[in-house]
């Protein structure tokens, strides 16, 4: 009999072409080699969220209405006081494959993936996720899955009016008081990408809001590494601790000095 | 509330139509996928990385106690292994914050499980008191001290003493 176990590991052994075995230094420098390509694209990943940083926006004048586990909402209130709002629409509803015990195994995945959300709310920025099927049901499938996002049920045109009626997708808005903007929206392979702080934050108008960004002049930033925290510190500790301050100087000047003496060798 | 409008941005982007609002994104659309076939051309390459031989029978202590490398790939056929600073006999404010950072990112492991890939934190300090500071940050993933094999795991890197800062 077969274990679930040995059943996995039969479907990751190579049968032909494994790639050559070789020394320490032979794999060094392949992987060096890989690298330049790597930081390349990392560079490209960051040129990419400038420019979403300065794509227009679209006023958003509707007002709609979702369901939330207090009674109904607006867009406005699913900001949660903050400036910027990521909304995701997730397919869970009568007639998705699953119902009622499941979401859509490719939105499931995706929740799976989200990191704590306190990380993001330090940045000012709210992730939401929205469905169509009711709260009572919502509420279960969290505590089942052991997920903790806001997720609000649809009531309108919202899904039809930003592109999501018929497939999953992440919408971006950002609010000036009570006025509310759409800037950017992504699906398909994007969503993919989704689940870090990071990549929250790299499709949200203002970014990371890190000094080394290249932003509008004027965008809210800070020095990196400074404003982390751990996801049950934030708001209860002044931030930046003057200690972690220290400790991220000193480790950033050490790891700058590896690379320069990298590069000096 | 923040009126960051108000008070930080300058001048905020334009506002435009719908139509003009979807034209925007398409083009930008066009670059964002070239930016993920590259990505996925930058895989591919690292699927045909040659490998470097690594002892199996390497020292780590577990849960369990005493085991080797090979024992970390809990008998799948890949292991993905974070290695995780440690500033030994220091309370959990003291660790690295962004071991921390990474760490608490890591989410559901039964997806990458099922394409045989194990994921693992190997700790540079001693099992017992890391393994306390990952139940207080109620961290699942498998944990291990990798303190007696850094030598072996982290061949032509330097090891960092996190207690002096990164120095």
């Amino acid at each position: 009999m077969t274990t679930s176990k040995e059943k996995d590991t039969q479907q990751g052994r190579i049968t032909g072409n494994a790639p050559p075995i070789v020394s320490q230094q032979e794999w060094e420098a392949a992987r060096q080699e890989l690298l330049v390509k790597e930081k390349a694209f990392t560079r490209s990943r960051d040129a990419l969220a400038a420019e979403r940083r300065r794509m227009p926006w679209l006023a958003v004048e509707k007002k709609y209405e979702f369901d939330g586990p207090k009674g109904k909402v607006s867009l406005l209130d699913l900001f949660e006081g903050r400036p910027q709002l990521i909304v995701y629409r997730a397919f869970f509803e009568p007639g998705v494959f699953g119902w009622p015990d499941h979401a859509c195994r490719g939105c499931s995945l995706g929740a799976d993936q989200v990191a704590h959300l306190a990380h993001l709310n330090a940045r000012d920025t709210t992730l939401a996720y929205a469905s169509r099927a009711p709260q009572g049901d919502i509420a279960r499938l969290k505590a089942r899955m052991g997920w903790e996002m806001p997720w609000y049920t649809i009531t309108d045109s919202f899904d039809v009016d930003f592109g999501v009626d018929q497939w999953h997708g992440h919408n971006v808005f950002f609010r000036d008081g009570g006025r509310v903007f759409r800037t950017y929206f992504i699906n398909n392979r994007g969503d993919e990408a989704m689940g870090t702080t990071w990549s929250y934050l790299d499709i949200t108008p203002l970014g990371r809001q890190e000094t080394w960004e290249d932003s509008p002049k004027g965008y809210p930033q800070t020095v990196p590494y400074k404003w982390w925290n751990w996801h049950d510190k934030y708001g209860a500790e002044a931030s930046p601790d003057p200690k972690w301050v220290r400790i991220s100087d000193a480790g950033e000047a050490a790891f700058r000095k590896d690379d320069a003496d990298a590069k000096e060798s | 509330m923040i009126d960051l409008m108000k008070d930080q941005i300058a001048a905020p982007p334009r506002v435009i139509d719908r139509s003009t609002f979807h034209a925007e994104l398409d083009a930008l659309r066009v670059r964002e996928k070239a930016h993920t076939k590259e990505g996925e051309a930058i895989a591919a390459a690292r699927r045909r990385l040659p490998m470097v031989a690594v002892d199996g029978a390497t020292p780590l202590i577990g849960e369990s106690g005493a085991v080797t490398l090979l024992d970390t790939f809990e008998g799948r056929g890949m292991l993905l292994a974070y290695y995780f600073m440690w500033n030994p006999g220091r309370p959990a404010p003291e660790q690295c914050e962004g071991c921390a950072w990474v760490t608490s990112q890591v989410r559901e492991l039964s997806y990458i499980h099922s394409r045989d890939v194990t994921y693992a934190t190997f700790c540079q300090g001693p099992y017992e008191e890391s393994a306390r500071y990952r139940g207080f940050m109620g961290w699942d993933m498998p944990w291990c001290s990798a303190q007696g094999s850094l030598e072996t795991l982290l061949v032509g890197r330097r090891v960092h003493d996190l207690g002096t800062g990164g120095r």
